[in-house]
């Protein structure tokens, strides 16, 4: 049998390794038939202009990137996906400036496994983050998407927020599927030669191994409040990094960043997964789910 | 990390390594190019791939040095280690039987344009090959060029070696002579390309191209790397590096391109100095 397969909110996945929103596009070299899912880039209506470059820099344990959610909008997604049916199971990212923006284009995808919607992104400053550090907002928003969705809805929060377990219950009131915990930090860096902000967007997402510690400690927070599934995502760069978050509580895990240094990393995850249940003789990997308590 | 298994010195400033690396080794093709990173506070610098063992599953870079990264790369010897290389990104180039197809080198270009060389000739073609240098100090990999040409014509800037000008030069003179070319792949400086582009427009010879934008993360992702083809912006890393040439906005390449000159003239100025030499 399958020690990975996993199943989340009825969507059945070969393992529990997810590539996160924002890596993989279309021509890109990833193998995404090596994850359970893929989650597309973000996508909006009718599309949106970058931010100005710099858009992405190394800093010491991770990257910081200031994207900006650029895209061609919901209906050239529809396109794309139309293309790469098949491949694995395939998650759409979806946000919007309003309520309804994020419900039109929920209703409008088509051929995709499921939806993960986008209130966390730190690098656009008209959509996305302002809605997701209010709970109700994320509850209207939540319950808008799954009114119209036939696949299952997960909800990308953000951990800049003092607010993150009012937040997660939102969601989970509403009737999201699943939380994903969580985006980026809000981070800076700044050029001592010139004095001026490093990224064209001043500000960026910070991702990468140095983010970990503080993402493990918010799902293990969570999971102790909430009873929906927990995908996390922050910072994992190998097979331990996933038993810890499973540990933590996690039923499934998105990577990231660590695909700018590694592109097979997701190969060598699933290897090491197999073979630490083997040797651990575990049944499947979410037998290990959960079970840190205080210490 | 990614051993440096042998380190050569082709010329001044120009350099050979081959890098352990069985898994890109295996599943390069001609055109494509890694990223790498040499140490935690590294840039990321897209070099492409000159020739790969996969028997051995080694990678063959050939770099010159321009700037602080290459300047340190240049400086490290067999048994050192690079921190990431990661690739093989971009696509592959076209190789098929198109004819007589004239590859063309500029500088270390040469280095990009010479698995593509023996490609074409183990397709099946009739290959000329043209090599330009700033000096006949400067020139690489000519008798490996030789071996897969049918012609092969190396021109200097100066004179001191070859044809006396520019490889854009040679090629006008083998068109006006006469000569049936299908294809021409021209792999070099921008400024190179641009000029190689202006002789075959008119005379509507198709002609690749080989773009050196700015990359970060040579996934897709950053950005980075945009050029207009065709009145489209395309991604330089994930929908090239190649492109039909006589559809590139070389002038706005060539303006991205400068975008950092300051900084990066500074950060090599420092290493200089860091190293001593300044």
């Amino acid at each position: 049998m399958n020690k990975l397969h996993i199943n989340i909110g009825g969507l059945g996945l070969k393992n529990p390794l997810l590539l996160a929103s924002g890596v993989w596009d279309m021509d890109s070299p990833v193998e995404i038939e090596t994850y359970g899912a893929v989650i597309l880039k973000g996508v909006n209506l009718k599309g949106r202009k970058g931010n100005p470059p710099p858009r992405i820099y190394d800093i010491q344990c991770g990257v910081i990137n200031s994207i900006g959610l650029e895209n061609g909008g919901v209906d050239e997604l529809n396109r794309k996906i139309e293309k790469i049916k098949g491949r694995t199971k395939l998650i759409a990212n979806i946000f919007g400036s309003t309520i309804e923006e994020y419900r039109d284009v929920a209703e409008r995808l088509k051929g995709i496994d499921g939806i993960e919607i986008n209130v966390s992104c730190p690098n656009v400053k008209d959509s996305g983050i302002a809605f997701g550090r209010s709970p109700e907002y994320v509850e209207k928003i939540t319950a808008q998407v799954k009114k119209v969705s036939d696949v299952p809805v997960f909800v990308k929060l953000t951990p800049d927020t003092d607010r993150l377990e009012d937040i997660a219950l939102a969601a989970e009131k509403a009737g999201a599927d699943a939380v994903v915990c969580a985006n980026t930090y809000t981070g800076m860096v700044i050029d001592i030669n010139t004095g001026k902000p490093i990224l064209g967007g001043t500000t960026g997402g910070v991702s990468g191994p140095c983010i970990k510690p503080l993402t493990v400690y918010r799902v293990w927070k969570l999971r102790k409040i909430l009873k929906i599934p927990i995908i996390a995502s922050g910072g994992i760069a190998s097979w331990q990094d996933v038993i810890e978050y499973i540990m933590a509580g996690a039923n499934a895990v998105e990577i990231g960043s660590i695909i700018f240094r590694n592109l097979e990393a997701g190969r060598e995850i699933i290897s090491g997964l197999n073979k630490y249940l083997e040797e651990k003789n575990i049944h499947h990997i979410l037998d290990i789910r959960g079970g840190v308590h205080d210490g | 990390m990614f051993k440096i298994l042998e380190k050569e010195v082709l010329g001044p400033h120009v350099n050979k390594f081959i890098v352990e690396a069985p898994l890109i080794a295996k599943k390069h093709k001609p055109g494509q190019f890694v990223v790498l990173r040499l140490h935690e506070k590294g840039e990321r610098i897209p070099v492409t791939i000159a020739e790969t063992d996969r028997e051995k599953g080694t990678i063959t870079l050939i770099v010159q040095e321009v700037g602080k990264t290459t300047y340190e790369l240049g400086d490290m010897e067999a048994g050192d280690s690079i921190m990431d290389v990661i690739g093989p990104l971009g696509k592959p180039a076209e190789i098929e039987n198109f004819g007589t197809v004239v590859t063309i080198g500029g500088g270390v270009g040469t280095a990009i344009v010479y698995p593509e060389t023996k490609a074409f000739k183990e397709a099946g073609n009739y290959v000329i090959s043209i090599i330009g240098f700033r000096n006949k100090d400067l020139i690489i990999l000519e008798e490996e060029m030789k071996k897969y040409s049918d012609e092969l014509y190396v021109t200097t800037d100066d004179g001191s070696y070859g044809m006396k000008g520019f490889v854009s030069d040679k090629l006008k003179e083998l068109i006006d002579s006469g000569k049936k070319i299908d294809l021409v792949v021209a792999i070099g400086p921008a400024i190179m390309m641009k000029v190689v582009c202006d002789v075959t427009r008119d005379k509507n010879i198709k002609t690749i191209v080989s773009l050196n934008s700015i990359m970060v993360d040579g996934t897709g992702m950053c950005g980075a790397c945009r050029v207009e083809v065709g009145g489209e912006t395309k991604f330089a890393c994930v929908d090239g590096p190649e492109f039909d040439g006589h559809l590139v906005n070389f002038d706005l390449l060539l303006k991205r391109l400068a975008t950092y000159r300051e900084q990066e003239k500074i950060a090599l100025e420092r290493y200089l100095k860091f190293r001593g030499e300044a």
